[in-house]
């Protein structure tokens, strides 16, 4: 009988796809905006346990590298008692070009981060401004000059090894370690501060933003409003302030999903009942004759239950593949290399499409059984 | 031949509600049929013909009177009961041959039994057997848009065989055959008739088809013209 269902089902491949295209469509857009999220939130939560102390920042700025921040600022906020380091920052956003080019279409932004190499090494998360390890050559010390610390990944798509050169707005640099990409902004050199302050045009009695980390955590967000009050039109985040903005935002998007899910499963279902009602209404005289050479109502529920659930297993692959494949598209427009379509994920989306196939089954199957062969067979 | 009824219809009325108008197609019928017979019904367009042959097969149920099979009332049955009727004991060809168009011959063949449990290789050495019945051992694999009208039916009456039915109930079979296909059919029924001893049950307008020993029933109006057959002959 299953041979029969599927039998059925290709006999008219058109109306097939049709009424599996609302299913495909909802499992894809599933699939993809689950696994992007998903790839966010892991991004996010790799960032916040990464950072463990406060960001101070120029008040209401648009971007964080567009922050101007007084060099001396970190004097004043190194006095408040339990500050135990305040490390200034210099961030901002460059394109990366091929050697030789003025600009090109095709470069992607590309994070300098300018930092002291002293003050950072005093802190509790490390040398490099976002966590994680060198995985390769040395962290920059104090002394340094055109020297430049490279995630791995752009170091792999520049083909640079520790102690290749690498130009950065016009001068050039040596790679002398690789950093493990984590979270924070994915693409990114790090420059000892003076040299970011060249190529970022920054002046030198400014700075774009301040890491602070304290002697206690708990006190953190005390000590950020201290920052606060004590330096004029400053904004000084803790990690917590930071996490819970993020989750906030986060927990949006999963209301979003939601909502997504949920129109979907009607939409999918619908096009379901709507298309296999329409397939067993024009094949009423063939079920007719199926129950006059002695098939049971049950027999019939059956098959048209089958190929029902066919297409929502039919569907719920081809629209797991399909947002499978959007993922990989995505995952290097967004830079985010940590998304992924799960089995897990996978599998529930395709039994998410089966009990869509089985809902949508129901009326069509019902109303099939029901007929009264005689009726059917004189159907023209 | 000691002979066992099967089917015996008493006073049997079939109407049909039309808005305010009441259709009587059937206004008391007495039909009586015993194993192994060869029986014809005929009888003018609309005179009730496929309204009986739908109450005897178990699709359709009478307003008044009695059908028993074997001694069973069928209106007492369940539809699941009479499903199994259907599938066990009956089987039915179509004027318009009925064949499922996505199956091929043989998978058309075992559509009866198809739900049931018989063993899958047990049922398709059956059919072929039976598609070879019906001279059609070389199109065992064919679809109904690939086979003659004729074939058709041939793939049909081997359809309405699978079941080893005790009575097979056949609606206008050579309706929409020619004459020497036609012929071909009715002596293929009368074979099976003969050797397996299945009774037969068949409505058709070409009275050239019946012959000498056949039961026949006339109809008109909803009501058996008894004189008609009086030994076994049609006087008409
Ligand atoms: N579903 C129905 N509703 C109303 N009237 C019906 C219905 N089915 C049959 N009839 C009427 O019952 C009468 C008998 O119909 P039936 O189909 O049994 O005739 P028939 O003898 O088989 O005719 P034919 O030789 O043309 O096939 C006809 O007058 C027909 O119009
Ligand atoms: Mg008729």
């Amino acid at each position: 009988m299953l041979r029969m269902a599927l039998q059925n089902l290709l006999r008219k491949k058109s109306r097939t796809i049709l009424a599996m295209l609302a299913l495909i469509i909802g499992v894809m857009t599933i699939i993809s905006l689950i696994s992007i999220t998903e790839g966010v939130k892991g991004r996010v939560t790799d960032v916040v346990s990464q950072m463990k102390g406060i960001v101070v920042t120029q008040e209401d700025v648009f971007m964080p590298t567009l922050s101007r921040l007084e060099t001396s600022d970190i004097n004043k906020i190194e006095s408040i008692p339990g500050v135990s380091v305040a490390a200034p920052r210099i961030v901002g956003q460059i394109m990366l070009l091929k050697e030789g080019e003025k600009r090109s279409m095709t470069a992607q932004p590309f994070s300098i981060y300018g930092l002291d190499p002293a003050k950072e090494a005093l802190t509790k998360k490390g040398s490099l401004p976002t966590g994680g390890t060198i995985l390769r050559g040395r962290a920059l010390k104090s002394g340094d000059t055109k020297a430049v610390v490279l995630d791995e990944d752009t170091a792999k798509d520049e083909k640079k090894l520790v102690g290749s050169k690498i130009e950065l707005g016009g001068n050039k640099y040596t790679v002398v370690g690789l950093a493990e990409a984590v979270g924070g902004a994915g693409r990114m050199a790090v420059v000892p501060i003076s040299e970011a302050r060249d190529i970022l045009e920054v002046p030198t009695d400014k700075i774009t933003g301040i890491y602070v980390e304290t002697n206690n955590p708990e006190d953190d967000k005390k000590i950020a409003r201290l920052i606060e009050a004590k330096i004029d039109d400053s904004s000084a985040q803790t990690t917590e302030d930071f996490a819970q903005q993020l989750m906030g935002m986060l927990s949006n998007i999963d209301a979003f999903l939601w909502v997504i899910s949920t129109i979907s499963i009607v939409v999918g279902g619908l096009g379901i009942i709507n298309t296999m009602l329409m397939s067993v209404r024009e094949r009423k005289k063939e079920f007719g004759v199926l129950k006059a050479i002695g098939w049971t109502q049950e027999n019939i529920l059956q098959l048209v239950m089958y190929e029902s659930i066919l297409i929502g297993i039919l569907g719920g692959i081809i629209g797991v593949t399909l947002g499978w494949i959007a993922v990989q598209i995505a995952k290097p427009l967004l830079g985010i290399s940590i998304m992924t379509v799960t089995p897990s994920l996978a599998i529930q989306a395709t039994l998410f499409a089966i009990i869509v196939g089985v809902i949508g089954g129901i009326y069509p199957a019902w109303e099939t059984s029901r007929l009264d062969p005689i009726k059917a067979m004189s159907d023209r | 031949m000691a002979k066992k009824k099967m089917l015996e219809a008493r006073e049997v009325k079939r109407e049909y509600i039309m808005g305010k108008t009441v259709v009587r197609a059937l206004r008391g019928v007495d039909i009586d049929i015993e194993q192994g017979e060869f029986v014809f019904i005929i009888g003018p367009s609309g005179s009730g013909k496929s309204t009986i042959m739908h109450i005897l097969g178990a699709l359709d149920h009478q307003t008044a009177g009695s059908v028993t099979l074997d001694g069973k009332e069928m209106a007492r049955m369940s539809d699941w009961q009479l499903s199994m009727i259907r599938r066990n004991k009956i089987g039915f060809i179509f004027q318009n041959f009925n064949l499922v168009p996505s199956l091929n011959a043989i998978e058309n063949v075992m559509l009866p039994l198809m739900t049931s449990d018989m063993n899958k290789t047990v049922l398709e050495a059956r059919a072929i057997k039976l598609l070879k019945l019906v001279g059609l051992g070389h199109r065992i694999h064919h679809r109904p848009t690939e086979l003659s009208g004729g074939e058709r039916q041939r793939v049909a009456v081997a359809r309405s065989l699978i079941n080893e039915p005790e009575i097979i109930l056949a609606d206008e079979p050579t309706g929409e055959l020619d004459t020497k296909t036609g012929t071909g059919i009715m002596q293929l029924m009368r074979k099976l008739c003969k050797e397996k001893g299945t009774t037969f049950v068949i409505v058709t307008h070409d009275t050239e088809y019946i012959q000498k020993g056949d039961k026949i029933f006339h109809i008109r109006d909803g009501l058996i013209n008894q004189e008609i057959y009086k030994g076994g002959k049609v006087i008409e």
